[in-house]
Order: structure tokens, then C-alpha cells, then sequence
């Protein structure tokens, strides 16, 4: 079976690893980074503040989540603080963030160095009034650690502050710095900023002798740089094919897709994919775009019967229908756009890629994974197992006798 | 008369009800004449009409043919207010594009006449005359403006924020003696012999506490709250009443034009796109309103209305982002008849003692560019009858960090801020920011970015908080535009309720629902301009605070 699969967030990883282990013939098709790459770093099943559920997850998301470098999924669920000073349970979470369900009932210090955005007094009595750090007696105090950052770095984005660590002798200032505050707590608990690539807070670990790692990551912050270097590695190793390229439509050829791409134009030798898989995120990601109004270009488009003209639309043009909560969001009925303050909140987080099952309503061959798509924003693990369930269902549809295995390295 | 053994037993002089121009206006006005006064605000300073006006102390060209007292009045005060505020005000020079069509010669001819008659006005304010312009000049000027143009004409108008106006008359009459409580609403006018109104009882919003106070005279300056004010003594007065008109502004994010452009919208009206502050602003809606006054939001239709108008003159606003809303209520003066427009925009102040509530004064209709003048005028009737000689001085006492202009390069240097930061700051705070930039040499921490769109640091929000009444994440917004750009307070919000929870000695919980509270109505205020870009931006915002803070402020056990 030759499969593309199109976006490299979570499901789109997931997916292509999935196909790749049943010995599919896959291409990953993506460009710039949706909302994975902005993602916490925190890991669930279920959107964590509505329905928290710790169950245990079948053995090919485990699977998948050792293969990726960056992330930790245990046997029980972890608890991860939040850049905000929440405590919260997490199914899993970046092996950088600090886990505290191992820490019950210990000293934790929290960092004290200056930076925008990052006040340890306040994240220290936010985190020790949480319920669960009453409960275990656990205790958060903030320690002034000075020399972490030189005072030019102070107004940097998390993301550029965690990129200095990637450097060993900045880790081991770091290491330092920590070392020569005036207690030794438990653990220590620090910003996003130990490192873009994965691993760094292992390093710090070792170096002290006790867990140290980060709060949760802020949109942009290095959890989701993290993500993007893992994926990488992991699609390499198993032997995906990649284009970088923005996809611009998926045009059928007989029982084929032919995928274009902003990577240059179609050739007439180019043999196409038996079936796709649809892993472009939702208005968050970039996947779904709202139009605004109709315009001139639509109204030609419409009467010359070219597109059906829908208030949302996926930004890869493919026979696909955009729905919330299995009904289809079809168009406007006004020419002026759609209302969205109407939909109510948290609605526009649910758009996404209608299916039954895993297959695109309406299209054959074509399948679609993400968040949106289970209909549970902001829950990685449910993302990357919708990835799972759609390389299954393709590789099914494709006819898998027909395969022809090319064995994993 | 009251005599001076009864004046002592008074908790207060006057009690000012209302923390919008007209109410802080009096408050100052009173307390620079000596008179102990309270003010009482039920929600914010400036929550009402004054914080979301069009942010102009124009003169009021579009009165000029049918209330030129308003115009002249307007121009005189918005004179004054530049001598006591420089620092807030800004400058906004209009175009108004004459389309070439059927008798647009004899459009240009009239409006250039016109504008002759509005050139008298404008020395009042330190305005330049208008000139008349050619298609070439407006395009040259302004080359996104489109269509057969026969003309136009330029003329000169001042922008303010009028948020800071009210704050910086607040912590004026606070710093000559005025009590100002503000999320404390009046729940009760105390009617005492023969009906008289002798003190208020009021509530804390946010604490709960409750309490009283009592005094020679109630000036009631709650704009469109006005009957439902006098309504708490059981006044039941007619000439109390006012005509409610919601406007509607749709704001972007960025400044499009250097001048502010007129346009017709579709049923005629006069709509605008002005240059404010760093950003471009459409306005404005009129509308009969009888919604909820505390929860006033735009409308996708109000928005489509005034894009629709101005996408006419200057197409590319389609393809501009609009990021947000603001919608306020005007008071106008009571009338039976006249459509929206054609309401007059003066103001008068009215005794009470008609319905037999003696003491109790209502102050009804107004702007901003003549709040000043309204307040003094109001503050007459009320020394008058207290028995006070004092003149007023709100002309040229100047408001708080008024009093000399500071350098944003020297100032940027000298305190080692960006000097974008130092311009906005001082902008907002004229020679106050002296008194920011101290916190922070107290406590370098303090330096810290919190909102890095406007930009806001940290000893801002604290100064708002200690010295402005600051309560909410809402509050700080409100008095430094924290949370107000594209971002829509997803980076900043969740801080600013930590540091505001701090302050205030509320919980950490607490700071995570004051951050939550301000970011469900970003997004009620936002969504109405929501466009192709925007929802994308809402969706992540949406996530990030799920992520972070969880959909309900208490998180998990």
C-alpha cells in the first residue's frame, strides 16, 4: 500500500509510524508546524479540566509513545505543574516536565531568577494552596538562584531560553547555579527552559543527583520544539519518506491520489497513492480556515459549480466535509460571513474533518486523524491514537495482501 | 444653608455617584474647591460611555448647523483639556473624500463653506484650518482610498484615551481629599425629612462589605445607569430620563492610514476609520438600546455595518485584521421622535427638588471633549447651594501628570526601557511615569514585561493596582491597554490576575479566575470581529488557557 499522510503534528506522526510497522510504503507530507508544535508538553486522553480518565492505554499508543524520544507515558498517570501555578493530572507528559506524583510529599524549589514572565513567589504559594499539595503535605518554596541567564537574555521567549541549554556548557552553568543556592531541596522545579531538544532535564538530574525539570510550556514554548525534533528522528529511523512541501489539493486520477504541493507541479509519471490520510489539524493548527465574506472569486467559483462554498474550509483543497460534532457546518447564511461569537465557547476548538470511523465522510480512500477530529481538543495521546486507527483502517481499505513489505531498518 | 456643626456630622460634602467623565469630572472639580466629597463607581472607572467612546475631544463639526453651542462649547473645552493633559492627547487629522457623482461639485462647494464656519472654532483647541483638497491630494494623502473622487477637504481633530482621562481626574480629587470606591455599588439613596436625600448606602462587589454615608448633596453621574439611580430613592422623575444609544467601534491591529477618513455608511450615516493610538479604529453605531448595561457587547451585524462603510471609500479594511470590539452606551438627553443621530448631545443638570427630593441632582447628556466644562458647571449648582464661593480651577490646574512634557528618548535612556515602552508609558502617565520607573529602582523585578503588545511592565500594573483602583485583570487593561492587541491577553492575562490576586490579598485561585474572567470576554468582544485570521488566534488562545489554567479557575482536587 502506498499512503501519504499529510501534517506532522501528533496524528500525523502516529500515523505514519502506525502504517510504517504494518509495512505500508509511506510519504509524510508536511510544511510548518500546526498546534502540536504549540502544545504544552502535558499528555491526555480526555481534555484534562472536563474529564480527567486514567485508563489504561492500548499497547501500540504505548508503543508509540517509547518510540518518541521526547515523550513519558508510564503505568500511572503523572501530575505536571503549570507555567500558571495549576497542579494537574496528565496521562503522560514531556520527559522534561517535572513529574510530581513521584514527589509526593516532598520539598520542591522552584527556581527564583529573573526572567519576564516567570515569578517563582507567586507560582510557589499558587502551587503549595493546590489541593493535592495540601493533601501530600508536598511543599513548594521558591530559592533564589542567581547566574542562570546573563541580563540581556531576560526578555527572551521560553522557546530561546530552553534553546541555551541545548549548549552543554550553559547546562552545566545551569547544573551550577543550582548547586551553589543556599538549600538542597528534593527536586527542582524550573521554566521551559531546559533545552529544544529532548533530554535535558535528564541531564540536569544526573548532574544534581535529584528530578529536576520545567512547568508546563506556554504556546510556542520548547515542548512542542521538542515534539518537532523527536518526530523527526522517529520518522528517519523507521523509514518514512518525507516532503517538506505545503500541500495545496489532493486531486483523485481513476482509484489514485495525486497529492500537489507548493514543492513544485504534478508530472504525468508521478503514480499517485492508494489512499491518504488527512492529519491537518483543525482551526488551531491551521488545517481549517474560516473565510470571511463572500467575494467576487467565490461567487464565480459557486456559479461555475467548482466548489461547494462553506463557511469553513480545510487549507488543503480535498473532498472532504468540515462538521462540529458530527453535524456538517455546510455554509453561511449570511453573505457577510459566518457568526462565530453565535457558536459558543469552545466550539471553534471542535471544528474539524468529518468521519465515519476513520474515513473521510464522503470520500473513499481518504482518512482523517487529529484532535478535531475525536472531537477532543488539546488531547495528544487521543490525536495520536486516532493516528493509529487511521493507518489501520487505510492499510484495511488499501487491500494489505496487495502490499508489498519493505522490511524496517 | 447647611451650618458648619451640621457639616462636621457629615461623612461628606457630596457624594458623587459614577466614575465616568462627568462623575470623576465633578469629583475633581468639588475636591479642588475644597469640598470633602465620596465617589462611588459600581463597576470601573470608566466602564461606562467615557471608556468606550470613540476616544476623541472633537469638536464637534456634525452639531455646528443645528447646535452650534455644543460645537462651541466642545472646541473651548477641548482647549482647556490640552493645557491640563498634554500628554494625552494626540493628534488626528481628517479627510473626507468627496465621491465625483451627480452634484458632488456643489458636496465639495458646501462642505469647504462649511468648513470656513468650523475654522472659527479651531483656534479655541490649537486646531489648524481645513483645506480643500483635489482627487489627486486626497489619493496622494491617503492612496488606499478609491473610487471617481471630485475632492475633499483635511481638517484637524484631538484624540485621547478616555479611560486615563477618567483615572487621572480620580487620582486628582483622590489626592485632594476625595474618597473613591470603585466595584461598589449604591444600593440605596437614604431619603430623609421631607424627602430630602441625605447620604446613600452602598455594597462592595468584590468583598461584600456594606456601609453608608451621608452628606449635604448626591450628584447622580451614572450616565445610562441615570434612572436606575434615582430609582434607588424612589424618585421617579421624568426629566431624568435618557434616550440609551449603543455605540459600537471595531478596532485593528495596527495603524492603516495616517489620517482618520469620513464615509457614508449604507442608511447614510456618517461613519469614520481613525488613526488611534497605535491602531485603527472604525466607529461608530447609534442605536436605541435597552439591554443589559453591565454586559453591553457588539453585534457580528454592527461590525459588518461599518466595515461594509468604510470598505466603500478604502477596500483593503477587508483584508485588514480586526481584533476586537468595544461598545458603550451614550446617555443622551430624552426625547421622543428624532432618530438616533439627530439626538442633541448637550447636557443639562437637573434638581430634584421638583420631585421632592431635595438634594439630589442628576447629570444628563454630555462629551468628553466639554466634560470639563459640564463638570464645572455642575459643581457651580452644587457650591452654590452648599454656600461656597470657590471658583473653579480644573482649566488650569493641571491633571495628574500634566504639569510638564518629558522626553521619550531621554526618558527611554535614563530608565533603560525600550523606547517604544517609555512612549507608551508616558503617554499613559505623563510625569506619573517617574513614579512607575521608581518602583522598579526599588525593585528591579519589576522591570519585567507582562504584556509585551502595548508594551506594559510589571510596575505598571502594580502602580495600577496601588495608586488607580485597579481590581481585575478587566480594571488593569482598562488603565494600560495590557491584553488588548492580537494576542488577546493569552500571554499576559493569567500574569496579570497573579499580580492583581497578589495585591489585593486574594487568593492564587482567585488570580486565576480574575485572569479567566477577562479572557471569556476578550473573547465575547472579539468574536464578533472574528475573520479568517482571527479565528485561528481565538481557537489557540481557547487552548492555551485550557492547557494552562483549565476552563474553571478552582482546577482539579
Amino acid at each position: 500500500v502506498k499512503l501519504a499522510v499529510i501534517g506532522g503534528g501528533v496524528a500525523g506522526t502516529a500515523a505514519a509510524w502506525a502504517a510504517r510497522r504494518a509495512f505500508a510504503d509511506v510519504t509524510a507530507i508536511f510544511d510548518r508546524a500546526g498546534a502540536s508544535a504549540l502544545y504544552s508538553g502535558a499528555l491526555d486522553d480526555a481534555p484534562w479540566d472536563e474529564a480527567f480518565a486514567d485508563t489504561a492505554l492500548d499497547s501500540e499508543l504505548l508503543a508509540f509513545s517509547v518510540a518518541l524520544e521526547a515523550w513519558s507515558v508510564g503505568t500511572r498517570s503523572a501530575r505536571v505543574a503549570t507555567h500558571d501555578g495549576v497542579l494537574r493530572p496528565a496521562r503522560g507528559r514531556d520527559s522534561s516536565l517535572l513529574d510530581l506524583a513521584a514527589l509526593s510529599g516532598a520539598r520542591v524549589a522552584i527556581a527564583a531568577t529573573r526572567v519576564d514572565g516567570w515569578d517563582a513567589g507567586s507560582l510557589a504559594r499558587s502551587l503549595s494552596s493546590s489541593p493535592w499539595a495540601v493533601r501530600t503535605r508536598t511543599r513548594f518554596d521558591a530559592v533564589p538562584v542567581s547566574g542562570v541567564f546573563d541580563p540581556g537574555e531576560v526578555s527572551a521567549s521560553p522557546y530561546d531560553l530552553a534553546a541555551l541549554h541545548d549548549e552543554p556548557s550553559r547546562m552545566a552553568r545551569l547544573a551550577e547555579c543550582l548547586r551553589q543556592s543556599s538549600v538542597a531541596p528534593d527536586a527542582w522545579l524550573l521554566g521551559p527552559w531546559l533545552g529544544a531538544a529532548p533530554g535535558g532535564a535528564d541531564a540536569l538530574s544526573t548532574a544534581l543527583g535529584k528530578p529536576c525539570g520545567e512547568t508546563t510550556s506556554p504556546p510556542g514554548g520548547p515542548a512542542g520544539a521538542r515534539f518537532d525534533a523527536s518526530r523527526d528522528a522517529l520518522l528517519a529511523n523507521v523509514g518514512v519518506q518525507l516532503r517538506h512541501e505545503r500541500v495545496r489539493s489532493i486531486e483523485t486520477r481513476g482509484r489514485r491520489f495525486l497529492v500537489a504541493g507548493s514543492g513544485g507541479g504534478l508530472t504525468a509519471n508521478d503514480a499517485g497513492f492508494d489512499a491518504i490520510i488527512l492529519a491537518i489539524g483543525g482551526v488551531a493548527g491551521g488545517g481549517i480556515q474560516l473565510r470571511d465574506a463572500l467575494d467576487d472569486e467565490d461567487a464565480v467559483a459557486v456559479a461555475a459549480g467548482i466548489v461547494q462554498h462553506g463557511a469553513f474550509r480545510p487549507s488543503v483543497r480535498a473532498p472532504v466535509v468540515i462538521g462540529l460534532s458530527g453535524r456538517a457546518l455546510e455554509r453561511a447564511s449570511s453573505e457577510r460571513g459566518f457568526d462565530v461569537a453565535a457558536m459558543g465557547i469552545g466550539a471553534l476548538e471542535r471544528v474539524g474533518i468529518l468521519t465515519d470511523g476513520a474515513v473521510a465522510r464522503g470520500a473513499s480512500g481518504v482518512f482523517a486523524a487529529g484532535d478535531s477530529v475525536a472531537d477532543l481538543p488539546r488531547t495528544t495521546l487521543a490525536a495520536a491514537r486516532s493516528g493509529i486507527v487511521a493507518a489501520r483502517a487505510a492499510i484495511a481499505a488499501g487491500g494489505g495482501a496487495e502490499a508489498r513489505p519493505r522490511a524496517l531498518p | 444653608m447647611p451650618d458648619e456643626v451640621s457639616r462636621d456630622r457629615l461623612d461628606a460634602d457630596v457624594i458623587v455617584i459614577g466614575g465616568g467623565v462627568n462623575g470623576t469630572g465633578v469629583a475633581r472639580d468639588a475636591a479642588l474647591r475644597g469640598l470633602r466629597v465620596a465617589l462611588f463607581e459600581r463597576n470601573d472607572i470608566a466602564f461606562g460611555a467615557s471608556g468606550n467612546s470613540s476616544g476623541m475631544i472633537h469638536g464637534g463639526p456634525r452639531y455646528l448647523t443645528y447646535d452650534p453651542d455644543v460645537t462651541y462649547k466642545s472646541c473651548l473645552d477641548s482647549g482647556h483639556i490640552q493645557s491640563i493633559a498634554p500628554h494625552l492627547l494626540f493628534r488626528i487629522p481628517f479627510l473626507m473624500p468627496v465621491r465625483k457623482g451627480f452634484g458632488s461639485k456643489v458636496e465639495l462647494f458646501g462642505l469647504d463653506a462649511f468648513f470656513d464656519l468650523y475654522d472659527r472654532y479651531q483656534p479655541l483647541k490649537r486646531g489648524k484650518p481645513h483645506v480643500l483638497l483635489d482627487a489627486d491630494d486626497v489619493r496622494r494623502l491617503e492612496p488606499g482610498i478609491t473610487g471617481e473622487l471630485e475632492g475633499g477637504v483635511s481638517f484637524d481633530e484631538w484624540g485621547i484615551d478616555g479611560a486615563r482621562l477618567c483615572v487621572a481626574n480620580a487620582v486628582d480629587a483622590h489626592e485632594h481629599g476625595a474618597e473613591i470606591r470603585t466595584h461598589c455599588t449604591v444600593t440605596e439613596l437614604v431619603r430623609g425629612e421631607g424627602g430630602a436625600v441625605t447620604g446613600i448606602r452602598f455594597q462592595d462587589r468584590i468583598s461584600g462589605e456594606t456601609g453608608a454615608r451621608h452628606a449635604s448633596v448626591v450628584v447622580n453621574a451614572t450616565g445610562a445607569w441615570t434612572p436606575l439611580t434615582t430609582a434607588l430613592g424612589g424618585v421617579a422623575s421624568r426629566a431624568a430620563r435618557v434616550r440609551p444609544g449603543k455605540g459600537v467601534h471595531v478596532y485593528f491591529d495596527r495603524r492603516l492610514t495616517n489620517y482618520a477618513i469620513g464615509c457614508r455608511a449604507i442608511d447614510g450615516r456618517q461613519v469614520f476609520m481613525e488613526p488611534w493610538q497605535n491602531m485603527t479604529v472604525l466607529g461608530t453605531t447609534d442605536d436605541d438600546y435597552y439591554g443589559d448595561l453591565d454586559d453591553c457587547v457588539a453585534t457580528t451585524d454592527e461590525v459588518r455595518y461599518l466595515v461594509q462603510a468604510v470598505e466603500r471609500v478604502f477596500p483593503s479594511i477587508r483584508h485588514a485584521r480586526s481584533i476586537g470590539t468595544w461598545a458603550g452606551v451614550r446617555p443622551t438627553v430624552y426625547e421622543w421622535g428624532p432618530n438616533e443621530d439627530a439626538l442633541s448631545r448637550d447636557d443639562r443638570v437637573v434638581d430634584h427638588a421638583a420631585d421632592g427630593a431635595n438634594g439630589l441632582y442628576s447629570l444628563i447628556g454630555g462629551k468628553l471633549a466639554s466634560y470639563r466644562l459640564f463638570a464645572e458647571e455642575a459643581t457651580d449648582v452644587v457650591a452654590e447651594r452648599l454656600g461656597r464661593s470657590q471658583k473653579s480651577t480644573t482649566h488650569t490646574s493641571p491633571l495628574p501628570g500634566g504639569d510638564k512634557e518629558l522626553d521619550p528618548l531621554l526618558f527611554a535612556k535614563a530608565n533603560h526601557l525600550e523606547p517604544m515602552a517609555a512612549s507608551r508609558l508616558l503617554y499613559r502617565h505623563g510625569t506619573r511615569a517617574l513614579v512607575v520607573m521608581e518602583r522598579v529602582r526599588k525593585t528591579p523585578a519589576e522591570g519585567a514585561t507582562v504584556c509585551s503588545c502595548e508594551p506594559v511592565i510589571e510596575a505598571e500594573v502594580r502602580y495600577a493596582v496601588d495608586s488607580e483602583w485597579a481590581r481585575s485583570v478587566d480594571d488593569v487593561a482598562r488603565r494600560t491597554r495590557l491584553g488588548l492587541g492580537a494576542c488577546g491577553g493569552m500571554r499576559c492575562a493569567a500574569r496579570c490576575g497573579a499580580i492583581v490576586a497578589e495585591m489585593t490579598e486574594r487568593s492564587p485561585e482567585e488570580g486565576r479566575r480574575l485572569a479567566l474572567e477577562f479572557l471569556d470576554g476578550a473573547r465575547r468582544r472579539r468574536a464578533p470581529a472574528v475573520g479568517p485570521v482571527q479565528a485561528r488566534q481565538e481557537a489557540l488562545a481557547l487552548a492555551s488557557i485550557r492547557a494552562s489554567l483549565g476552563t474553571t479557575a478552582a482546577g482539579p482536587r
